[in-house]
């Protein structure tokens, strides 16, 4: 059990517990491929992901993880998508609006993540 | 257990933060994050499977990006080409009918006030729906509607350029009056000219003589585009412009006036009127004197280069007509380029098209009159809005009189007459010249052709070839006779009128030239045109100094012509080839500095050391404007203070700005002791040789405070995008040529111009058969095409422009979308003579980008 955890009645229990056992890590998985699709509709997406991965995390610095590598994944299949479509460097030349995408991915679900997190 | 206040903080903060970012930044995240951003719905397109209500058509992208439409008939070709141009050009299509029609500041804001206030008070919406009320029932008619139905499909159909969502606005449904608006664009930009203004104004501040030597009625050049006998039918002007018919009723308004110094008036209307600079090249070779026996065609309209570029390329066929060249995105013909077996290029008549009038006028009861004809009228009035993105709407009152528009700056006013503000056929010459088989088709379209008046020449795969100035120049009759355009004409007394001319409605244009009078040249070996003056002693007055061009491309273009056709590469042992053509259109050596430079050696014995040395490095200097010399440096920063140090006196002193400076070549012929090379404030009189010395002076100091090394750091290629963005712009690079060089590129202006489309056509062997654009087909940033012609247009290299399409399976196709019966039979009278118009209406239209950038 994680350090800050600590012995919880009710759904806190229960939560804290699941965030322990095998089953969490499938979670995180279904949750990262469910967030793919949810960030493809909206950027809004990246707050419901982050604040699931936050829920899932076993702590809160592995909720920052998880967060900033959903992040990191959807920049990584983002980019790979634009490389297929020829776009790839223009994406990475718009400047501020590039440092927008960047920041959006890493940092929306990373500060959802987190602040779920913070709440336990 | 409840959280510890620091993990509460930590949520609290990171929902801040949050929040944040979705009220600051919702927007902006909707456009930009990843995925689902707006900014990326264009980034990657499937192919594509569109309905089209008029029929079949497919479409096959070549390695440039060009398309290749093939239609079962003209409407479902002309749909498909309005959805192809919103696909690539949607934003610029938009932002020039904002332009034109003053709607600009709804876009941009406030800083584009001014702009819409002068194209509000022209009203050139009022032409273009005078424009389509004609057009319409034309042959070309269906078409510009299919058109229309083309870029609309595509707007409702298809994600918008991100530009949109920049500017957080959505596209208004595009019209046919908004294709016609677009030709009124390009015919102002090319046409309209407030020269009268500015003469008048010089002629008021520096003296009648001052005027008469700076703006002489004709250039001093021996090289007009007619340089032999011209074809035309003889006409009496006076007769064709009612001279001996009653006057109905005019008087002499003495106290006709523009109301107030016009400076205020002619600055303002200054930036908005046919530039200085911009001019273009093109020339016919017949078989006579090309290597092949065929005639070869050449054409580069220089314009404003802009992101993306002016010109969109296309190549069109159905089982009636096949065509293949560039169009302003929002025109569906192909206005410069070629069919299977006719070619023409244009390039712009430098005459006098706008008339300006003043009034004598008065207020009553809080309505403005103007006097006319002995009798007071009301100058006809209407209120407009003008809406402004994160600001006040500003109204604006568009004025008319029977002249055409009238506008006002600072207490000034004047009227203006163009021939634009008619309704004009540009369009439906254009699509005549999109079915020509021979030269005679191509002549009937030019018979059409009303506004910008335009240099066609016309080459055809039998041999034939034609110059023809077509167009509409207008006569005007003064105190009883026809008289020049030249001046401010007093329209209280009808003076400078022009018959047959109704602006913001149909004109008959009975006052003006007929078409078979219009000097042109029937079956020429070799002519070319470069803006300058049409032939020497017109028989109408056409344009004067002011309005043409300086001599030098057009000089330049016949040397080599002729030598070229003597001796040329040809192989068959002489004459002109594609391959010869092309380095003419690459030609750097520059007439003008051949003239100059001798100025500047002359100013070496009174130049300080500084000046001296800069001498000595014109020495051996060939003239060609090329990027690495660093000789053309020298010439083209010398050329500059030579002209500012002849002027700037006199003219700074008579509150002229550097604008109203005289022609380059008006500079040339002055006398080397002429008036205007003797500095004001100075005991001495000088010279040319010691304003060429202080020029030196000057320019070696300018050298001094810049890190200029060769004149491709001072003729720098730098076209930017409206926005502005780095990502958006293309990149810079050092340039070859200048303003006075075949292979066309001036930077030395707020805006860029240079040649925007350049065009080799061949019809020897049609694999030469070439153009290049300075830019790409695209005008999405994502695109492979945004972009990718530039380096080619930039080292004067080409691509193929022959009748080919690309192999294989479409990218694109559009299926039968099942429209009425009527509409896929077309109505156009390449798929149904039967229903075509006899009517023969009116004209075209060339575009330009944002004059000086938005708001300028």
């Amino acid at each position: 059990m994680s350090a800050d955890a600590v012995d919880r009645p009710g759904v806190a229990g229960r939560l804290d517990r699941f965030r322990e056992s095998h089953y969490a890590a499938v979670a995180l998985v279904a949750v990262t491929l469910l967030g793919f699709v949810a960030v493809a509709v909206h950027w809004a997406g990246f707050l419901a992901v982050g604040a699931l991965l936050g829920l899932l995390s076993a702590t809160l610095s592995r909720a920052a993880v998880h967060g900033l590598t959903f992040g990191g994944l959807v920049l990584l299949g983002f980019g790979g998508w634009l490389a297929l479509s020829g776009a790839l460097a223009t994406w990475t030349s718009l400047g501020l609006l590039f440092g927008l995408s960047a920041g959006a991915a890493l940092g929306l679900p990373t500060l959802a993540a987190v602040g779920v997190r913070a709440l336990r | 257990m409840s959280p510890s206040p620091i993990r509460v903080a930590v949520a609290v903060g990171c929902a801040a933060a949050i929040l944040a970012a979705a009220v600051f930044g919702g927007h902006y995240l909707g456009l930009a994050a990843p995925a689902s951003g707006s900014l990326y719905d264009t980034a990657d397109r499937d192919a594509e499977r569109i309905e089209n209500p008029y029929g079949e058509a497919s479409v096959w992208y070549d390695d440039y990006g060009v398309p290749h439409v093939e239609a079962e008939n003209e409407r479902a070709l002309y749909f498909a080409v309005g959805y192809l141009q919103a696909r690539d050009r949607l934003f610029q299509m938009d932002l020039q009918r904002r332009l034109i029609g003053g709607e600009l500041s709804e876009a941009f804001g406030e800083r584009a006030v001014s702009t819409d206030r002068f194209y509000r008070s022209m009203d050139f919406q009022s032409a273009a729906e005078a424009s389509w009320a004609e057009i319409r029932e034309t042959e070309a008619g269906p078409g510009v509607e299919a058109y229309s139905d083309g870029v609309n499909h595509y707007m409702t159909t298809q994600p918008l350029p991100p530009e949109f969502g920049l500017l957080e606005y959505e596209p208004d449904p595009w019209t046919p009056v908004d294709t016609l608006i677009v030709g009124k664009q390009i015919a102002w930009s090319l046409s309209g000219n407030f020269a009268d203004l500015e003469r008048a104004t010089v002629r008021e501040r520096l003296g009648e003589e001052a005027a008469r030597e700076l703006y002489p009625d004709r250039l001093p050049h021996d090289t007009p585009v007619i340089r032999d006998e011209a074809d035309y039918e003889p006409f009496d002007p006076a007769v064709a412009a009612g001279v001996a018919e009653p006057s109905g009723g005019a008087d002499t308004a003495e106290s006709a006036s523009l109301g107030g110094d016009p400076t205020s008036l002619a600055n303002w209307v200054g930036r908005y009127d046919h530039q200085p600079g911009i001019g273009s090249n093109n020339w016919v070779v017949s078989g006579e004197h090309t290597a092949s026996g065929k005639p070869i065609l050449a054409n580069d309209p220089h314009l404003q280069l802009t992101v993306p570029g002016v010109w969109y390329e296309m190549h069109l066929k159905t089982p009636n007509m096949e065509t293949r060249g560039v169009s302003f995105p929002g025109v569906p013909f192909v206005v410069i380029g070629r069919t299977a077996d006719v070619a023409w290029g244009v390039t712009n008549v430098g005459g006098d098209f706008t008339d300006l009038y003043r009034y004598e006028t008065r207020n009553r009861s809080g309505t403005e009159q103007y006097r006319y004809r002995g009798e007071w009228r009301d100058v006809a009035t209407e209120e407009e809005t003008i809406r402004v993105a994160d600001g006040e709407d500003v109204t604006v009152t568009v004025r008319k009189t029977v002249h055409g528009a009238l506008i006002r700056r600072d207490g000034a006013r004047v009227g203006v007459a163009w021939p634009g503000f008619s309704a004009t056929n540009e369009s439906l010459g254009v699509y005549q010249l999109n079915h020509a088989e021979d030269v005679d088709d191509a002549r009937d379209a030019l018979r059409t052709w009303d506004v910008p008046a335009q240099n066609f020449v016309v080459a055809t795969r039998d041999g034939e070839t034609l110059y023809y100035p077509a167009g509409r120049y207008p006569l005007r009759v003064a105190d009883g006779e026809v008289v020049r355009g030249d001046r401010i004409f007093d329209g209280s007394a009808g003076e400078g009128e022009w018959r047959g001319y109704t602006p913001y409605g149909t004109s008959n244009w009975s006052g003006f030239v007929p078409f078979e009078s219009i000097p042109h040249v029937e079956d020429p070996d070799l002519l070319a045109t470069a803006n300058q003056r049409t032939m020497d002693d017109p028989p109408y007055y056409v344009g004067n100094g002011m309005t043409y061009a300086d001599p030098y491309r057009g000089e330049r273009i016949y040397d080599v012509l002729e030598r070229d056709a003597e001796s040329g590469d040809g192989a068959d042992g002489g004459g002109i080839t594609a391959a010869s053509t092309k380095t003419l259109q690459r030609d750097v050596r520059s007439l003008a500095a051949a003239e100059f430079v001798p100025y500047a050696r002359a100013g070496r014995a009174g130049a300080n050391d500084s000046g001296r040395a800069l001498v000595t490095e014109l020495d051996g200097w060939d003239g060609e404007m090329r990027a690495d010399s660093r000789a053309a440096l020298v010439y083209a920063l010398w050329l500059e203070e030579f002209r500012t140090a002849t002027f700037e006196d006199e003219f700074a002193a008579a509150n002229l700005s550097a604008d109203a400076y005289p022609k380059h070549v008006v500079l040339a012929d002055l006398p080397a002791d002429s008036r205007w090379f003797d500095r004001a404030g100075t005991a001495r009189t000088e010279t040319r040789a010691d304003v060429a010395a202080l020029a030196l002076n000057r320019t070696a100091a300018r050298l001094g405070r810049t890190d200029y090394e060769t004149y491709g750091d001072y003729n720098r290629l730098r076209l930017t995008h409206p926005f502005d963005q780095a990502f958006l712009n293309y990149d810079t690079r050092p340039m070859n040529g200048s303003a006075f060089t075949v292979f066309n590129f001036r930077a030395q202006r707020a805006t860029q111009a240079g040649s925007s489309w350049r065009m080799v056509v061949d019809f020897g062997n049609e694999s030469n058969s070439a153009g290049v654009i300075p830019g790409g087909q695209s005008g999405l940033f994502w695109s492979e095409h945004y972009d990718d012609q530039l380096p080619l247009w930039a080292d004067g290299e080409y691509k193929s422009l022959t009748m080919d399409r690309p192999d294989g399976e479409p990218d694109l196709v559009f299926v039968d979308g099942g429209g009425d019966s009527e509409a896929r039979r077309g109505g156009t009278a390449g798929d149904d003579p039967g229903n075509g118009s006899s009517r023969v209406v009116a004209p075209v239209g060339v575009i330009v980008g944002i004059r000086g950038g938005v708001g300028a």
